[in-house]
């Protein structure tokens, strides 16, 4: 499993570790079933604090994201992938906050924005 | 094991008039990795030689794994592994040496884990010690303090003056004894992001004082900071690297 953490951030390690993997099964990388690396393997392999990898699985345990399953490893829950549109949307929905909220502060228009978004899309829409 | 594996209460040592730490109190959990962080001078080696008992206390004590430090010192020593801040000693010895001199004073000597550290450090074990760079030595150094498997791991500075590859080594070989449950990790350093990789929570001394002593989440959550800013927020000065 692929994580990009960044020790110096200001986010917690544990909440970076959660996060990402949140956003994995939200893009699908990461599917129903599918059997996480253990806290041991992960923190070996990005020389983390098992602790922190611990508690970032217990987080998204709590989440129903992954679930335990006695004496075979934390799988991703089935249910993760019902809340995977949910997700998205939630993940896309902060950016598009944070995108308004420094368009106001600039001091843009809402039709000047739309306009921008549109644009956006048509850029995605010629490429695919 | 809700137990301390490391309990200081009002620890204080002065040299001549000056207090080098200073009614110093804190604990570390079990299970936790601990950096003990401070510019220069600000207390943190004395503070481990007191806790190691290796320097007589002004006042205060300290508890390690339950037990205190100056009374079951002996009893103590085979339970913990130490790194100190200076060269190694006997180092006329030759590396298999100064390991088997070593292995007689610990009941849980783990062979094999010694011997595995040596072989990923490539460690030639015919070398004199004497005749080891100082990134070698300091690898001896946490090899010798991994062999009696301790609960309880000490190291003053391991990291300085080493480069990015052995110090990383130096990191994977806490996580690894890290996998086993219980075990603690207490060491100092100057160098933050080293901290920020293995450490769960942090004790930050200025002045031989304490002046944070936190678990690094709860503290990044607090303060929405990073632990650079916090550290530079609480000591006041920037550590130049």
């Amino acid at each position: 499993m692929q994580l990009k953490l960044q020790p110096a951030s200001p986010i917690p390690m544990y909440l970076q570790i959660v996060e990402q993997i949140r956003y994995a099964i939200a893009a699908g990388t990461l599917r129903a079933n599918d059997e996480m690396p253990s806290v041991r393997a992960l923190a070996l392999e990005h020389v983390i604090n098992p602790n922190t990898v611990a508690r970032a699985y217990l987080e998204l345990e709590r989440e129903e994201l992954l679930s335990k399953r006695r004496g075979a490893g934390t799988y991703v829950s089935a249910k993760a992938e019902a809340m995977r549109g949910e997700y998205r949307i939630r993940a896309v929905r902060q950016l598009l906050e944070k995108a308004v909220a420094t368009a106001a502060e600039l001091g843009l228009t809402a039709a000047q924005l739309r306009n921008l978004l549109e644009k956006e899309l048509a850029k995605v829409e010629v490429e695919r | 094991m809700d137990r301390p594996a490391i309990q200081v209460e009002g620890l204080t040592r002065k040299f001549g008039r000056r207090l080098a730490v200073d009614n110093l109190t804190f604990e570390v959990p079990p299970g936790s990795v601990c950096g003990l962080l401070g510019r220069n001078g600000a207390g943190k080696s004395t503070a481990i030689r007191l806790m190691m008992n290796l320097l007589d206390v002004t006042a205060g004590r300290v508890t390690l794994l339950g037990l205190d430090s100056r009374r079951h010192h002996t009893a103590l020593m085979s339970r913990i592994g130490y790194v100190a801040d200076a060269p190694l000693p006997y180092d006329w010895m030759k590396v298999r040496e100064l390991i088997w001199f070593t292995a007689k004073f610990y009941r849980n000597w783990n062979d094999s884990r010694v011997d595995s550290l040596l072989d990923r450090f490539g460690i030639d074990r015919e070398q004199k010690i004497r005749h080891l760079s100082r990134g070698t030595q300091a690898q001896v150094a946490l090899v010798l303090a991994l062999g009696g498997d301790p609960e309880l791991l000490i190291l003053d500075e391991p990291a300085t003056g080493l480069d990015v590859l052995v110090r990383r080594d130096f990191l994977e070989s806490i996580i690894h004894l890290m996998q086993q449950d219980g075990r603690t990790v207490l060491f100092s350093t100057h160098l933050l992001h080293e901290v920020e990789r293995v450490a769960d929570r942090v004790i930050i001394m200025d002045n031989g004082r304490l002046v944070k002593s936190a678990a690094i989440d709860d503290l990044k959550a607090a303060s929405g900071m990073s632990l650079e800013d916090t550290f530079v927020d609480v000591v006041g000065t920037k550590e130049p690297a």
